[in-house]
């Protein structure tokens, strides 16, 4: 099939320098790294210092997409972001200001953990669309500035991060074009990952209850939607491309918890080689997680070019969703590792 | 032994390793070391496999096999 399409032509990502291991929270917290890496498979993560926002963040894994894609020039910037620098305005002007790309278009898109597919679709449609020519797509969270500091279950999953991808007009027919994308969601069931206040629903109604700002999940259920939500998405973006499930060479999935992506693969009957995973080096870097493991898997082979992928998603909202493509040849610096 | 029992067993045994030997009516998801994630896992291979729609809360660590076929009875579930 051909017609105009965005083709994957970068990829970075980046993480801040404060490394806190499992052993670094159970000395301040009631946990130990034998109950962390058990049930989330997560042994590290790493986190803002004071001072560093998700804007910086965001700049630092755009530099590196940009320089892996050999551009200094695009003309539409998308930040994908539950954590922007401010309620109001988005994050993604500054950003592209601090890229110095100039007066580009450029948003946020909220889609907590499936927030990466969003932003890639968005992106991607747009330039199919001729609104752009070329895309940069940026994961970018700072989680560790809205979780309760005593919380232990929420503190050992989250780690922060961001990764990006440039995009660029070509044809569909194209190694690296983005070939579909699914996208859904549920907000019947938005309270069970939430930040319940800050936002104007409680402003309106003059409440603010102590520990209200903080980030909550419903570990639970959430477990369970996430494996249905991204097997299914999985499932029906693969149906729709003619893709036997069997003909996916990797799947990098929405890196939350190693035993989802576990069950993921189950489901959708791929073997442990084809589920790509890096969470246990990064935590759950919610919309950075899926560029930060492209980025990881290109650097460490497991990833390679002629590879078909599909990305999936799942997070609040709740939300969900899918992209496919295959995978061009992209030269990638690794992840900085802060050791 | 039910055969929803005998089902049990069989899903414990081969999604998630419990020891056939070890299962029996009184004894606790807890005491057969399954951790609440083994939970969620298993109420959705339960669901999957028998048809039912069992909750997210309803196996818990200190709920008993003899509970669990109980539970899955009462849902007009018959082996």
């Amino acid at each position: 099939m051909t017609g105009r399409a965005a083709v994957l032509t970068g990829l970075g990502g980046w993480l801040p320098p404060v490394r806190v291991t499992n052993d670094d929270l159970a000395r301040r917290l009631d946990t130990s790294d034998e109950w962390i890496t058990t049930r989330t498979g997560i042994r590290q993560r790493f986190v803002v210092p004071p001072g560093l926002s998700t804007s910086g963040v965001a700049v630092e894994a755009g530099a590196r997409a940009l320089a892996s894609a050999g551009t200094e020039r695009v003309d539409l910037l998308v930040l994908a972001t539950s954590t922007p620098d401010h309620p109001c305005p988005a994050t993604a002007p500054e950003v592209a200001g601090r890229l110095g790309l100039g007066e580009i278009a450029a948003f946020d898109v909220a889609a907590v953990c499936t927030g990466f597919v969003y932003a890639l679709a968005t992106a991607s449609s747009m330039i199919t669309a001729g609104v752009a020519d070329s895309a940069l797509v940026i994961g970018a969270d700072t989680f560790s500035t809205i979780l309760d500091p005593g919380d232990r279950t929420t503190r050992a999953i989250f780690g922060d991060g961001a990764g990006a991808v440039v995009l660029r007009a070509g044809d569909r027919g194209e190694r690296g074009a983005l070939l579909g994308f699914d996208l859904a969601s549920d907000g019947s069931q938005a309270e069970l990952i939430t930040v319940p206040g800050g936002g104007s629903e409680h402003r309106s109604q003059g409440l603010a209850d102590p520990g209200d700002e903080f980030f909550t999940m419903q570990g639970r259920s959430v477990f369970r939607h996430a494996v249905t939500r991204m097997s299914e998405s999985s499932r029906r973006l693969a149906k729709d491309l003619d893709w036997p499930l069997e003909s996916v060479d990797r799947l990098v999935a929405h890196q939350a918890n190693i035993r989802i992506l576990t069950a993921v693969g189950a489901d959708l009957g791929l073997p442990e080689e084809k589920v790509v995973a890096n969470l246990d080096r990064v935590g759950n870097t919610v919309a950075a997680s899926i560029p930060l493991a492209l980025t990881d898997g290109v650097h460490d082979g497991s990833l390679a070019a002629g590879h078909r992928v599909l990305l999936c998603g799942f997070g609040g909202g709740l939300t969900w969703g899918a992209a496919a493509l295959e995978l061009p040849h992209l030269s990638v610096e690794p992840l900085p590792t802060h050791a | 032994m039910s055969a929803i029992q005998t089902q049990l067993t069989t899903l414990l045994v081969t999604h998630l390793g419990v020891p056939a030997e070890r299962i029996e009516p009184e004894i606790t998801y807890q005491d057969l070391g399954l951790d609440s994630l083994a939970l969620i896992e298993f109420t959705m291979i339960v669901n999957r496999e028998l048809g039912t729609e069992v909750g997210d809360d309803q196996l818990l660590a200190e709920t008993t096999i003899g509970e669990t076929v109980e539970l899955i009875e009462s849902q007009g579930v018959r082996a």
